[in-house]
C-alpha cells in the first residue's frame, strides 16, 4: 500500500499541488475574514457587556454546530453548492477562537495597567493600540493558530458540499474503498497543518513583546 | 492649589445607594504633603480618584489653582496630574525609560529634552541609567518598580501628585527606605501630593496634613502633631492608637496645661478700663482682641502701669511680638519660645483666636502633674 501510495503521489503530483492550493484558499479566505470581523468585535466585547454576551453566545452555539451539518446547512440555506457555501461556513467556524482569545486577550491586561494608561491621560484609543494590543498579541495570534488548525481539518469535508480542496481525493478514495487515494488528501492535509501551526506559533512568540518574555522577578 | 468643595460621590440609585464620599471640603496649599487616610471603605481612594476624573463626582467640586476641573477635558487633565498607584502598574512591554517617559510622550515634549530629563531623574532615585534605562519592568524587584511608578509620575513635571497607597505592596523595608526618599524628593521638588493610605504610621512619618476619613465623611484634618496631641474625639484616638498618644513633654499639647479663658478686651478699651478689668479677673494679663476676636497683643498690668500719665492709648502699649503658640505646640516648643524676655504666650487656635495663656510657672505646673500621672499609672 504505501509503494501504490508513493506511486500514485508521483503520477497525480500535480493534482495534488492544485488540491493543496485549493486547501490553502479554503483556509487563507475564511481565516482572514474572520479575523478582521473578530479581533474587533473581540476589542467592543472587552467594552460593552451586550456585545458580549450577545457575540460570544452566538459564536459558541456556532462552534456547537458539527462541522458537516454546518456545511451541510448552507444548501438549504440558499448558498447552493461549491466554493461560497464552503467558505462561509469554514468563516463562521472560525470565528469563536479568535473571538475568544482577542477578548480573553485584552480582559486579561493586567487591571492596574490598564488603570495606569488611562490615569497616565491616555485616550481609550492610545491604551488599546499603545498597552492593551500589544499585551494581548500572542494571544490573539494564538487564538487564529487554534482557528486556522481547526479549520484545515474542518475544509476537507468542503469536499461533500463542492467545495474542493484536499478534501476530494478522500471523499472519492472512500467511495472506491481506495485508502492510496484517501492518504493523498489526508497526509497533505495533516501536514498543512502541522506547517501552518508550527509557522503561526513562531510568529506568536515573535509578536511576543521582549519585555513579557522575561520570567519576572517577583 | 486645590480645592475640594462639597465634593459627593454617590453610588447605586435611590434605596439601594451608597454614600462614598459624603460632601467633603478640603483646601490644599502649593508643596503640602496631604495623607488620605481611614479603614477601608471611607472613601479616600473615591476622593483621590475624583481628583483625576478617574471617578465622576456625584456632585460638588474640585478647583486646581483655582479654577474647576469639571469642564475641562479629563485626558488633558490626567496629563497634568501625576499618578501613582497601588499595584505599580508599569507598562510590561515598554522598557524603563519607556515607562518614565510616557506622558511626556503624549504630551509630545521634545524628545531630546525629556530623553535628558529621565536619565536625570533615575539617577536621583538610584537606578543607574547605563544599567536600567534599557531593561524591562519584569527585570525589577518591587521597590525598584515602584521607584519607576514614581518617575512616571514625575516625568512631565506636574505640580500636582497623586498616590494610591503606593507602597503598600512592598515589604517594610523597601518601604521603609522609599518613604523616605519619597519625603526627601517631595521636599525637593516641592510638589503637591495627596497621598491614600491605611497605615497611621506612614502618615505621621509623612503628612504636613493627616485627613483621616470615616463613612466618607473628614473626621479630622490637622498636622500629625496636632492629630496626636489633640486628637478631635474617641474614633481618632482609637484609629491612632493610644500608644502613639502618650504624655510627654516631647509631644504634650500646651492645651493640657494652659490656663484657660483668657481675659480678652477690645482695641478701643480705655487703659484705665483694662486695669479695672484685671483687678476684677485676678489677672496679671488681658489679650487684646480685634473685631474679629483675633489676637492681636499682650498685655500686662505693669506695662499699663509704666505708660499711667502718658496719655497713650491701648493699642500703642501693646506688646507687638507674635507671642502666639497654637493649642497643639508642645509643652517643649513653647518653653523654648519662653526662654527669652517674654513671660506669657498666648495660646490662639485656628482663626487666631485665643483660648488659653501659658507663663513659664503653668509649663513647669503642668509638667510636674504629667509626671505625677505618669508615676501613679507606673506603681498600678
Amino acid at each position: 500500500m504505501v509503494m501504490s501510495f508513493f506511486q500514485l503521489l508521483m503520477e497525480r503530483w500535480d493534482e495534488v499541488i492544485f488540491a493543496l492550493q485549493d486547501h490553502l484558499v479554503l483556509v487563507a479566505i475564511p481565516i482572514g475574514l474572520a479575523s478582521l470581523v473578530a479581533i474587533p468585535l473581540g476589542i467592543i466585547a472587552t467594552r460593552n457587556r451586550w456585545v458580549e454576551l450577545i457575540v460570544m453566545t452566538v459564536a459558541s452555539v456556532l462552534q456547537t454546530i458539527p462541522s458537516l451539518a454546518l456545511l451541510a446547512l448552507m444548501i438549504p440555506l440558499g448558498l447552493g453548492i461549491g466554493k461560497k457555501p464552503a467558505l462561509v461556513a469554514l468563516f463562521l467556524y472560525s470565528l469563536l477562537p479568535i473571538l475568544r482569545n482577542t477578548f480573553l486577550g485584552i480582559r486579561g491586561v493586567d487591571d492596574s495597567v490598564k488603570e495606569a494608561a488611562t490615569g497616565m491621560g491616555m485616550t481609550q484609543f492610545q491604551r488599546l493600540y499603545m498597552v492593551e494590543l500589544p499585551i494581548a498579541l500572542p494571544v490573539i495570534i494564538g487564538g487564529i493558530r487554534t482557528a486556522a488548525v481547526i479549520v484545515i481539518g474542518t475544509a476537507t469535508l468542503a469536499a461533500m458540499i463542492g467545495g474542493g480542496g484536499l478534501g476530494d481525493f478522500i471523499i472519492t478514495g472512500l467511495g472506491m474503498v481506495r485508502d492510496d487515494l484517501i492518504l493523498l488528501g489526508a497526509i497533505p492535509a495533516a501536514l498543512l497543518a502541522l506547517a501552518v501551526d508550527f509557522i503561526l506559533s513562531g510568529l506568536e512568540k515573535l509578536l511576543t513583546p521582549r519585555g513579557l518574555r522575561i520570567p519576572s522577578k517577583e | 492649589m486645590l480645592e475640594l468643595k462639597n465634593l459627593t460621590k454617590v453610588y447605586g440609585q435611590a434605596e439601594s445607594c451608597h454614600l462614598a464620599v459624603n460632601n467633603i471640603d478640603l483646601d490644599v496649599d502649593k508643596g503640602e504633603f496631604v495623607v488620605l487616610i481611614g479603614p477601608s471603605g471611607c472613601g479616600k481612594t473615591t476622593t483621590l480618584k475624583m481628583v483625576n476624573h478617574l471617578i465622576e463626582p456625584t456632585s460638588g467640586e474640585i478647583l486646581i489653582n483655582g479654577s474647576s476641573t469639571t469642564e475641562l477635558n479629563a485626558v488633558e487633565l490626567r496629563r497634568n496630574i501625576g499618578y501613582v498607584i497601588q499595584n505599580i502598574g508599569l507598562f510590561p512591554h515598554f522598557t524603563i525609560v519607556d515607562n518614565v517617559e510616557i506622558v511626556p510622550k503624549l504630551k509630545q515634549m521634545d524628545p531630546k529634552k525629556r530623553r535628558q530629563r529621565t536619565l536625570g531623574l533615575m539617577e536621583m532615585v538610584g537606578l543607574e541609567p547605563d544599567v536600567y534605562a534599557d531593561r524591562y519592568p519584569a527585570e525589577l524587584s518591587g521597590g525598584q518598580q515602584q521607584r519607576v511608578g514614581v518617575l512616571r509620575a514625575l516625568a512631565a513635571e506636574p505640580d500636582l501628585i497623586l498616590m494610591d497607597e503606593p507602597f503598600g505592596a512592598l515589604d517594610p523595608i523597601t518601604r521603609d527606605q522609599l518613604q523616605t526618599e519619597m519625603k526627601q524628593l517631595q521636599q525637593k521638588l516641592n510638589k503637591t501630593i495627596i497621598f491614600v493610605t491605611h497605615d497611621i504610621d506612614e502618615a505621621i512619618e509623612m503628612a504636613d496634613t493627616i485627613v483621616l476619613m470615616k463613612d466618607g465623611q473628614i473626621v479630622q484634618a490637622a498636622s500629625p502633631r496636632e492629630i496626636l496631641t489633640n486628637p478631635a474625639n474617641s474614633y481618632v484616638r482609637e484609629f491612632i492608637g493610644e500608644e502613639r498618644l502618650a504624655p510627654e513633654p516631647d509631644i504634650t499639647p500646651v492645651a493640657d496645661v494652659m490656663v484657660m479663658q483668657p481675659l480678652t478686651v477690645s482695641m478701643d478699651t480705655t487703659p484705665k478700663a483694662v486695669l479695672r478689668q484685671m483687678q476684677k479677673h485676678r489677672a496679671d494679663f488681658a489679650v487684646v482682641v480685634d473685631d474679629a476676636k483675633r489676637f492681636v497683643g499682650l498685655i500686662s498690668a505693669n506695662q499699663i502701669m509704666r505708660n499711667r500719665g502718658k496719655n497713650k492709648t491701648l493699642t500703642k502699649m501693646l506688646q507687638t511680638e507674635d507671642n502666639t503658640v497654637r493649642s497643639h505646640t508642645t509643652i517643649r516648643d513653647a518653653t523654648a519660645a519662653l526662654a527669652n524676655e517674654v513671660q506669657v504666650l498666648c495660646v490662639v487656635d485656628r482663626k487666631r483666636r485665643p483660648v488659653g495663656l501659658v507663663s513659664r510657672t503653668t509649663l513647669l505646673q503642668g509638667l510636674v502633674n504629667i509626671w505625677d500621672e505618669s508615676n501613679s499609672n507606673a506603681v498600678i
